[in-house]
């Protein structure tokens, strides 16, 4: 099975490999962004505390984190040799 | 409005929660699939949002199976794929509705009253006592013709007496339903006071009564209604 494996992986296209990874980093970075749109659309939406757009705001902060990884991770795998 | 949101992924459940719950939706949220199904089958939903990825039960198994307990439970699916086969497979499976990842909580909250227009029949979605009328979808409440602005609680506690009118209902029936808690209500007023301000702001005088206390029990709505069978009460 692994060496079928790794037979797959070293015959299988350049780009169907890009095409893979992107689709796998398209799938994880999915969540954090619908995070952070619906963050920031709930933060403009009506009158709010200081407090309160600062937590909306640091949650949001952590979703673009999110995604800023998924990308690192991203770039990572498509520059291995 | 009673919904279920059904997320693994914690951020993002919270944004939705803390968003429809600033629509005045009474929210409810699960995140795995086993428990999801526990819900949608027994508790009582106006609406329910599914993601597909979930723990414990995947998703499309959630919806076949919910869709079996409770056919006319509406629900939107939500996936971080997009691909045509999996868009079909849902709407064979019974989702109402479909909305792939990344989606603005705008568009989300924009399709769910659409569904609940839908869904809801006219005489579903206005309930009337007497000349008090409540909207549920537009979330607008008349005495006689004249607007009353009430607070989301105040609605949903409304609401509730209204799909129930002619029912008893009691403070632990209201604290569970409206306040979403399972606690008894010897330790707390929170009903009564509540009464008072909704008796308030429809102006329930002696002379045109609707919301009438059982002593020792509860509190009775009572007057003409054209209320059907409530959604889900």
């Amino acid at each position: 099975m692994r060496t079928a494996f790794l037979v797959t992986e070293r015959y299988e296209p350049a780009a169907a490999i890009e095409r893979r990874e992107v689709t796998e980093f398209l799938h994880a970075v999915s969540q954090p962004m619908t995070a952070l749109i619906c963050a920031l659309e709930i933060a403009v939406r009506g009158d709010r505390s200081t407090q309160d757009y600062r937590r909306l705001l640091d949650q949001a902060l952590t979703e673009a984190k999110r995604i800023a990884t998924a990308a690192r991770d991203l770039r990572a795998r498509i520059q291995r040799p | 409005m009673r919904m279920l949101i059904v997320e693994d992924d914690v951020p993002l459940c919270n944004f939705l929660r803390e968003g429809f719950e600033a629509e005045h939706y009474t929210v409810e949220v699960s995140a795995r699939g086993d428990e999801a199904l526990l819900k949608m089958s027994e508790t009582e939903l106006d609406v329910a949002i599914l993601d597909l990825s979930l723990p414990g039960l995947d998703g499309l198994t959630v919806l076949k199976r919910s869709k079996i307990a409770r056919p006319s439970l509406p629900v939107v699916v939500l996936t971080a794929h997009s691909d045509i086969q999996e868009r079909v497979q849902c709407l064979d499976h019974g989702a109402d509705d479909f909305i792939a990842k990344p989606f603005s909580f705008l568009e989300l909250s924009a399709r769910i009253r659409a569904l609940l227009r839908r869904t809801h029949l006219p005489s579903q979605s206005v309930l009337t006592v007497g000349d008090l009328r409540l909207d549920r979808v537009e979330r607008r409440v008349e005495r006689a013709g004249k607007r009353i602005d009430l607070t989301a609680k105040e609605f949903s506690l409304l609401e509730f007496l209204m799909c129930n009118a002619g029912r008893k209902v009691t403070r632990d029936m209201i604290i569970e339903h409206v306040w979403n808690l399972n606690l008894s209500t010897a330790s707390t007023n929170v009903v009564d006071v509540y009464i008072n301000y909704l008796r308030r702001k429809i102006g329930d005088g002696a002379s045109n009564r609707l919301i009438h206390t059982l002593r020792g029990v509860g509190y009775q709505m009572r007057g003409d209604t054209t209320r059907c069978v409530p959604l889900s009460w």
